[in-house]
């Protein structure tokens, strides 16, 4: 029928964990895993997020039945952290993508299952500034791109400090601006990726909370260790212009084969 | 949070305060996301998002005020009014206060109030209470609400004489545990029945409200109302949130509540109620207010040194510069002799608890853009790990071989594993077996074939599976025919992949599970057992640069496929066909292939190539007509035609 050859494709959620991958391994950080299907003390007690605690509304979670048997889907990546520092003594660099599951309602921008990809360095003089240098060198080979990272506060149980991460907008270079193209005036407009800020939110951070640390063993005193997540599903949508996160689950390739 | 920005200004600057912009700027720097700010009659609106950890000291304008100072260098100038009082009046006379054994009430405290007039509150406590989205309703239960919204404390007003026991009392107030069974109709006139496991302010009769949830109606403060008992309380943040959810019933107060709030915060809420009630609805107020504080809280004190902020932050610190940030924050501070500082916590700040969160109040006042960025020491080389390296294998192996990646759900409507609040009447399991989304994408994509120029419809997953033990990495291959064809040559192009795959992982093949029906083929693999019968890795592979296409948005309406085929003088090339073609075909052709070729000697012995070329037209925001199509196809064929030696079929 069509006598080009045809390739297929491979899916951008694929190429953009195997590319973040290869980005860390070059940086250092290996690559672990863990079960998608998590117990309540991974995914929450070992993480500082104790039961009745309202931190525990931070995420909407998917519990199994038997609900006894306090086993859900894991509601973020970072349990890995946990299993891998149980089973390792620092010096410890990893990264650990994975699909993870929030009880929310889907639209255009949230799904009920994603893609996080969790990193975690721990070791006697691993700091803050560390990771913003880090993450310097990341987005710069992801994006292709001199990316500047900005640090703001946050809160999450595991961390501490705890901050939200911006990176500099790739599509305006942080500018907020574009020039339009055909334009005959020349004029610029607002960058649509950025909302003409020249940021973009990106993830969360922190330092791993000497709570968690004391969890898996090892001495807040002697060790410290950075941790963050970053979801992957936003980072593709952002980088090839997908307005629906739906479309990546979808099976249609309408968009696969776009890519 | 909304944070009224006049309510700031008047009450905690002395009216001057720079613009709401600056102050947002400066507290999304340094604090808190500020979701927006609106103009709203006369004032402006901040609406913060207050972070977990500081709910319990931040949810008020009080608590805004202060950081914000903390953080502008600015002081803060509250004058909270103050009650005349009535020397006549006392309290103890009329109530009294207990809180019974076992009880996870921190502190109780009340205090009457005599001879109010009941009637609307004044215009400049409206003004506030609308600006933060409140409703208005009377002058003493409005100043409860302002009180809480000023101070974070939440408070609640009973009318005396609704309470049971001798008219001039003694009456008794209790905080006790529930009985079974015990009902309380809430002011919002539902009714709640309880257990032992919640809290309630009872009279010597009756549960006159659940404790630090929701007032009772047959106590609340009406407009025949003249004799007030003011009420401030502290409950366990824990039996408030299981006490809410079990209910049912969230509520500022709750919501206050179940974050923790120093027991600190009661005394100030209470002089300021007293106060304001007076103001706005007359009254006496009595001398005394009844306090039972069992335990009260004891200064936290905790240590930071220079070495600690090196250690977190990498940064370098004097410990005189963390002092004077110490100063800046209002954290009282003294130096150790061997060494280090010794911070001693202010009571509302309960989420400062050890030296990493003090670090991170001396970094957030510094701003993090301050935070320097130091290259990592070098590390141990990492080992390529089996998962990622055969999944790429694997990946790169059937692009090759023409198939295309998908991701499906693993929620679906059967399975081994359940959940146990399912959001969806088709999402109850977690996915068994990879196969039934292959099988969903292949019929999904069949009537996208010719729009994507594919003669048959060739996808692949690999993802998790849910045995009831078990979690399994699948891959799933599906083949769907678009056109009649014999089902063998499926089962080879099938047997052809998995071919591919067994190259570098051995039993690849031996381990497939191969499935046919009438225009399809399928197979399934256990991946988690393939990767461990396949050899440990020594290096990934080198770094593919990622597409940098742009998704082009997919258009919901139909597709005409038209078609056209011709001879040319043989040795021409299909290229030249699409030079005549394309630029009159226009811009509503969003994809074109070659179907069809081949050569013919004619009758008069010339020899001529055939071509079919083939476009699909689409519109973005529009079913294109045939007729639309027709006239781009008319320009087409004329223009074919039109070539010397060239002739449309």
């Amino acid at each position: 029928m069509n006598l080009e050859p045809t390739h297929g494709h491979s899916h951008p959620l694929s190429q953009t964990i195997a590319a973040c991958i290869k980005i860390f391994n070059d940086l250092g950080f290996e690559y672990a895993e863990g079960p998608e299907i998590e117990t309540e003390r991974y995914n929450f007690d070992a993480l500082n997020i104790p039961g009745h605690h309202p931190a525990r509304d931070m995420w909407d979670t998917f519990w199994l039945k038997p609900e006894q048997s306090r086993k859900l889907l894991r509601t973020h990546t970072s349990p890995v952290q946990v299993r891998y520092m149980e089973a390792h003594k620092p010096p410890v660099r990893i990264i650990a993508p994975g699909k993870v599951f929030r009880h929310e309602a889907t639209d255009a921008t949230h799904e009920m299952q994603f893609y996080q990809l969790e990193g975690l360095a721990v070791g006697p003089d691993i700091t803050l500034s560390n990771l913003k240098w880090l993450l310097e060198q990341f987005f710069e080979k992801f994006f292709g791109t001199a990316s500047a990272v900005r640090f703001r506060p946050s809160y999450f149980p595991f961390v501490e400090p705890g901050v939200e991460i911006d990176v500099s907008c790739f599509a305006c270079k942080g500018k907020g601006m574009v020039s339009a193209e055909g334009n005959t005036s020349g004029g610029a407009r607002q960058c649509s990726v950025c909302k003409g800020t020249g940021w973009i939110e990106i993830m969360g951070a922190g330092m791993v909370h000497p709570r968690v640390l004391e969890e898996v063993g090892v001495d807040p005193r002697t060790n410290s260790g950075f941790a963050f997540g970053v979801g992957i599903d936003r980072l593709v949508m952002l980088k090839y212009g997908i307005d629906d996160v739906r479309l990546l689950y979808s099976g249609d390739l309408r968009l696969v084969n776009q890519f | 949070m909304k944070i009224s920005y006049n309510w700031l200004r008047e009450r905690f600057f002395d009216g001057d305060l720079d613009p709401a912009p600056h102050l947002a700027a400066l507290i999304t720097r340094n604090a808190f996301e500020v979701e927006s700010i609106d103009e709203n009659e006369g004032d402006t609106v901040l609406d913060i998002k207050v972070l977990p950890n500081r709910a319990h000291d931040c949810m008020s304008h009080e608590g805004i005020a202060r950081e914000l100072a903390v953080l502008s260098g600015d002081s803060v100038s509250y004058k909270p009014e103050r009650a005349n009082v009535s020397k006549k009046l006392k309290t103890a006379d009329h109530v009294h206060l207990s809180i019974s054994d076992g009880v996870k009430c921190y502190r109780a405290s009340k205090r009457l109030v005599t001879g109010v007039k009941i009637g609307e509150s004044p215009q400049w406590l409206k003004s506030y209470l609308q600006a933060v989205g409140q409703k208005p309703i009377n002058n003493v239960v409005d100043v409860a609400n302002f009180v809480m919204l000023e101070t974070g404390q939440p408070v609640h007003t009973f009318d005396y004489d609704k309470i049971a026991g001798p008219s001039d009392g003694p009456k008794q107030i209790t905080i006790r545990n529930a009985r079974a069974g015990e009902i309380v109709v809430g002011l919002d006139g539902k009714t709640y029945t309880l257990d032992e496991s919640v809290m309630v302010i009872a009279d010597e009769a009756r549960a006159l409200d659940i404790a630090g949830i929701k007032g009772g109606a047959d106590s609340g403060v009406g407009p025949e109302t003249t004799r007030v008992l003011l009420s401030a309380c502290n409950f366990d943040a824990v039996m408030i949130r299981q006490t809410a959810k079990k209910l049912g019933l969230r509520t500022d107060a709750s919501a206050r509540f179940e974050q923790e709030i120093t027991p600190e915060f009661v005394m100030p809420a209470m002089e300021l109620l007293a106060a304001i009630i007076q103001e706005t609805a007359g009254g006496d107020v009595a001398a005394d207010i009844l306090d039972v504080y069992p335990e009260p809280v004891q200064p936290h004190t905790v240590g930071v040194s220079q070495g600690d902020i090196e250690r977190v932050l990498g940064v370098s610190m004097s410990e005189k510069e963390i002092g004077a940030v110490l100063t800046r924050m209002n954290f009282p501070w003294h130096e150790e002799k061997g060494g280090g500082l010794t911070v001693t916590v202010p009571p509302s700040r309960i989420d400062v608890r050890i030296t990493e969160d003090v670090v991170e109040e001396v970094e957030r006042l510094l701003g993090y853009d301050t935070l320097p960025s130091t290259p990592l020491s070098p590390g141990p080389q990492p080992v390529p790990h089996k998962t990622p390296f055969y999944t790429e294998k694997i990946r790169h192996a059937l692009v090759d071989a023409g198939f295309s990646e998908v991701y499906t759900y693993a929620l679906t409507n059967k399975g081994d594993v359940e959940l146990a609040h399912p959001p969806a009447s088709d999402k109850v399991f977690l996915r068994s077996c990879v196969l039934p989304g292959i099988n969903a994408a292949l019929a999904l994509n069949i009537p996208s074939a010719d729009l994507l120029g594919l003669d048959r419809i060739r996808v692949f997953e690999m993802g998790t599976i849910f045995k009831k033990d078990e979690e399994i990495y699948a891959l799933g291959i599906g083949i769907q025919s678009v056109r009649k064809e014999k089902d063998a040559i499926l089962a080879q192009e099938l047997d052809r992949a998995l071919d591919a795959l067994t190259v570098f992982c051995p039993t690849l093949k031996t381990s497939a599970e191969i499935f046919t029906e009438k225009g399809r083929v399928t197979a399934r693999v256990n991946l988690s057992k393939v990767f461990t019968e396949s050899p440990t890795p020594r290096v990934y592979e080198s770094f593919t640069p990622f597409s940098s296409a742009q998704y082009q948005k997919i258009s919901p309406y139909p597709y005409i496929v038209r078609d056209v085929a011709v001879f040319m003088p043989e040795g021409t090339t299909a290229d030249v066909g699409w030079d005549v073609i394309l630029p009159l075909a226009g811009d509503l052709v969003v994809h074109h292939y070659l179907f069809d070729r081949f050569e013919k000697t004619m009758p008069d012995g010339t020899k001529k190539v055939s071509y079919g070329f083939r476009l699909i037209f689409q519109a973005a925001d529009r079913t294109l007509t045939d007729a639309e199509v027709a006239s781009h196809m008319e320009k087409v064929t004329a223009a074919l035609q039109a070539q010397e030696g060239w002739e449309v079929r």
